[in-house]
């Protein structure tokens, strides 16, 4: 088991927040809080779950929370999240909007500058 | 009668004959007589001499009272007359008398009324004094009596004052009643007093009352030996002279206003250090509580504010640019004036740190900066100190982490967990250790220790120790020989004597565990169905102990699937209260508590448990591992969320023994964890003591999970997560069925290798 960790990084313009880790209802709120901390400054936020090894509804509503807010403030937003990989099966599960999701980080940093 | 002649004064005889005639006419007093009516029938030569009138001007032609100037006739009319008809004689009347040439004679005037036998005619006899030095006298009397008067008040005034004066403490005080007295000198309603403040940079306007005086205020110094130069202004009503007594008067006002001043103003310089000691001291005290830097600045800051600023923050300096490690600020600072901002360096050993900022109400005088940089420069120290044992305790930390967090070996006969917690009290890294590694093919070494001692030495033995015992474990033959290979060891390692360990051997394929203990607290074995058991055999003494001639002993049991088996450092079950005896009691009742726990949950809780945090004196370690799978897999969660995690982990191992795929796996670990939180939070309300059971099964290629609580759900769908989570459950699952009796179970199944239906 891996604690949920997250990592925040720049790549040009557009804000990377790369989750590892079990994103669990234990973890969300803090995982939430760190990264909609961002959008208010972003120009784009791409969010990596590429390594999230188990993801729950609590993590679903963290990332339902962060599309509202992106939404709210105009924030081009990408989730990515390779099919067959433990998030992205959950996200299907729960009809998290497909046209947010991407397979690879190349793919989102060109969705989100096209947004 | 003798005769007067005879007497020793006959010299003087023939003067003494003299006519009455004479007597008369020269005596030394005028001489009239008047008839009822005032006019005058005789008079002396004397009064004639002093007003300069002619006898035959006044006798039969002229009445007393036309000789009185205007006042005199009234007073004579009002007065004198009806005084001298009621009583027959008047004494001592001051009267003027108009003399001829007009000027004034001031005179003191007896009448006596006299009457004939006869008839009721009258006759007024009236003597007339001569005046005017007494008139003179009687002048100076009266300017003497007015400055008498004006003395009294005076002297009243400044009794009153000094009586004020002495009960005002502060300078404000002092000044607000020196301005009010002088202000009820003159009558005036505008004035102001200024001094020079305690460091004589500044003006400082203590009191001012009504508006500010206009530029022909009296002006008035307020210089005391010794005391504050400073100023008291008055403004003067429009067209109020002050006159030379009322000068005086504010001059002496102004000399015990100084002297108060002075008083005052030492008073406020020995409660200032007191203040500023008592505050010092509070700061050596508050930085004395933590040995962090992060937990010393906010002190410092805490401190600071709002004793000393409305606001403070500590900056310190790294290489990626300067920092707030700590701020503050007062709950009603923002309101007022703006502050203005002083900036401290933090310094200490010729070292800079940082700077300690602080946002005043009003600029600090020279004293108060002087006062703020000792404040600065023993925080400078104190943060430096810290600083310095962090690093310290870093470089140890460092060291420990890398040897506790290497990969713990996993399989699906094995899971193993453990947790370190330095000590709460020292905060400092202890000699602990856990180590749990592959010794041979489905063998597998667990190890616990403890190296005497803390620091960085300390972390250094645990890891020289640390790696003889993994190199050690390859080459002996057991436990026990490993045992004897260190003693030898030690002997070359100072430090590592004393050390205490318990040294297993775990085959996986039958659950034979091998182990040791060289003066360490007995491992706990909890085996499927029976209580927790300390294991008491196998014990020598430390490492390196003299006493240890003897061979070292081992002892096995053999572990049936299912059984769990915790090992540890002393610190989870010594506290200085209590005898070691009841800690491992006390560790026996709460693992058979909380039998089901999962394995993560448990080492991560027992510590605190066990021994509240602030108690902790000293650091714990421990590892607990779980052999074998049993035949179902049944877990207990408690009160939290963050037991999830380590139940997915058990969960996660055990169905690592059962044939399934992955996807199955994974489904599973999801529906139970999701159906867990689901009964914690509505089952529960997130209670501790209120259990959540999770309970899977495998059946003819069904997996059947139950998760049960004994709490009543109030609603299934309260909230998103939850309605969520049942949203996956029902698509990972089939057969959900939410039987409630008592408590709640909800009971799912999944038909393995074809997914949900």
């Amino acid at each position: 088991m891996t604690a949920a960790a997250l990592q925040l990084r720049r790549v040009g313009e557009i804000d990377v927040a790369v989750l590892t880790g079990e994103v669990d209802i234990a973890a969300a709120p803090e995982l939430r809080a760190a990264i909609a901390g961002r959008i208010g400054t972003a120009r784009a936020l791409v969010v990596d779950a590429s390594r999230v090894t188990y993801l729950d509804s609590g993590g679903i509503r963290m990332l339902d929370g962060v599309a509202g807010r992106c939404r709210e403030m105009g924030v081009p937003l990408a989730v990515v999240a390779p099919s067959g990989r433990p998030a992205r099966t959950v996200l299907d599960i729960c009809g998290f909007p497909p046209s947010l999701l991407v397979e690879t980080t190349v793919e989102a940093l060109g969705a989100v500058q096209r947004g | 009668m003798p005769d007067p002649a005879d007497t020793p004064q006959g010299s003087i005889a023939p003067l003494l004959e003299e006519s009455l005639e004479d007597l008369y006419e020269h005596a030394p007093a005028g001489y009239l007589s008047t008839l009822g009516d005032g006019l005058v029938v005789k008079v002396n030569q004397t009064f004639l001499d002093w007003t300069g009138y002619a006898r035959e001007d006044i006798v039969g032609k002229r009445r007393f009272q036309d000789l009185l100037t205007p006042g005199g006739q009234i007073y004579h009319e009002t007065h004198y007359a009806p005084l001298l008809r009621m009583q027959g004689e008047v004494r001592e009347i001051a009267l003027q008398i108009r003399r001829a040439d007009g000027s004034r004679l001031p005179v003191l005037v007896n009448s006596v009324l006299r009457r004939s036998d006869d008839d009721d005619r009258t006759v007024v006899r009236t003597t007339v004094f001569n005046a005017t030095d007494r008139n003179a006298y009687e002048q100076e009397l009266l300017v003497a009596r007015r400055r008498e008067q004006a003395a009294r008040e005076r002297t009243e005034r400044l009794q009153e004052l000094s009586a004020a004066l002495a009960a005002a403490l502060t300078e404000e005080e002092v000044a607000a009643v020196t301005l009010d007295a002088a202000l009820a000198v003159v009558g005036g309603s505008d004035g102001t007093v200024d001094v020079l403040d305690s460091d004589g940079e500044r003006m400082e306007r203590l009191c001012t009352r009504g508006s500010e005086p206009g530029a022909d205020a009296v002006e008035l110094a307020l210089d005391g030996p010794g005391g504050p130069a400073g100023t008291l202004r008055i403004g003067v009503p429009e067209g109020r002279e002050v006159s030379a007594s009322e000068r005086e008067l504010l001059v002496a006002c102004a000399r015990q206003s100084a002297q108060a001043l002075v008083r005052a103003r030492l008073h406020a310089e020995t409660d200032r250090n007191a203040r500023q000691h008592a505050l010092l001291a509070e700061l050596g005290r508050g930085l004395e509580q933590t040995r962090a830097f992060q937990g010393r600045a906010e002190q410092l800051v805490g401190l600071v504010v709002p004793a000393l600023a409305v606001a403070a923050r500590v900056e310190v300096a790294s290489e990626d640019g300067v920092h707030t490690a700590a701020e503050a600020r007062a709950a009603d600072a923002g309101a007022g004036d703006p502050p203005t901002t002083l900036e401290l360096m933090l310094r200490a050993r010729g070292h800079i740190l940082g700077r300690l900022v602080l946002s005043m109400a009003r600029p600090a005088g020279r004293g108060e900066r002087r006062f703020l940089q000792e404040v600065a420069s023993r925080a400078a120290l104190a943060l430096e100190n810290a600083r310095l044992y962090e690093h310290e305790h870093e470089v140890a930390e460092a060291l420990q982490r890398s040897m506790l967090t290497s990969e713990l070996p996993a399989g699906p006969r094995l899971h193993v967990a453990a947790h370190y917690e330095p000590s709460v009290e020292t905060m400092e890294v202890g000699g602990d250790w856990y180590d749990a590694f592959a010794s041979g093919e489905d063998r597998v070494a667990i190890v616990v220790g403890d190296v005497v001692g803390r620091g960085i030495a300390a972390a250094t033995a645990m890891g020289q120790l640390r790696s003889a015992v993994r190199a050690l474990a390859a080459a002996v033959a057991g436990p026990a020989e490993l045992l004897n290979r260190l003693d030898g060891f030690v002997e070359t390692l100072e430090i590592a004597r004393s050390a205490t360990l318990v040294f297993g051997e775990l085959d996986l394929r039958d659950g034979r565990f091998r182990y040791a203990c060289a003066g360490h607290p007995p491992p706990v074995l909890a085996a499927p169905g029976t209580a927790p058991e300390l294991l008491w055999e196998g014990r020598s003494p430390p490492l390196g102990a003299t006493a240890a001639e003897t061979s070292r002993c081992e002892a096995e049991v053999v572990l049936a699937p299912g059984t769990r088996m915790i090992l540890y450092t002393d610190g989870l079950v010594e506290r200085r209260d209590r005898p070691i005896d009841d800690g491992l009691g006390a560790l026996l009742t709460e693992l058979a508590a909380r039998r089901d726990a999962p394995l993560g949950a448990l080492t991560e809780r027992l510590p605190g448990r066990l021994a509240p945090q602030e108690e902790s004196a000293d650091d714990v370690c421990l590892l607990a591992f779980d052999y074998g799978a049993p035949p179902v897999f049944e877990r207990a969660v408690e009160a939290d969320v963050g037991e999830l995690a380590p139940l997915r982990a058990d969960l996660r191992t055990w169905l690592e023994a059962q044939p399934m795929s992955d996807e199955d796996r994974g489904a599973l670990v999801l529906a139970a964890s999701e159906a867990a939180a689901n009964a914690l939070e509505h089952g529960c309300g997130f209670a501790a003591g209120c259990p959540v059971t999770v309970r899977l099964e495998i059946e003819g290629g069904r997996a059947a999970l139950t998760v049960s609580d004994p709490g009543t759900w109030r609603s299934e769908r309260a909230d998103d997560d939850r309605g969520r989570g049942l949203f996956i459950i029902e698509h990972l699952m089939e057969d959900l069925e939410v039987v409630r009796d008592g408590g709640t179970t909800v009971r799912m199944s999944r038909r393995l290798g074809g997914g949900a239906a």
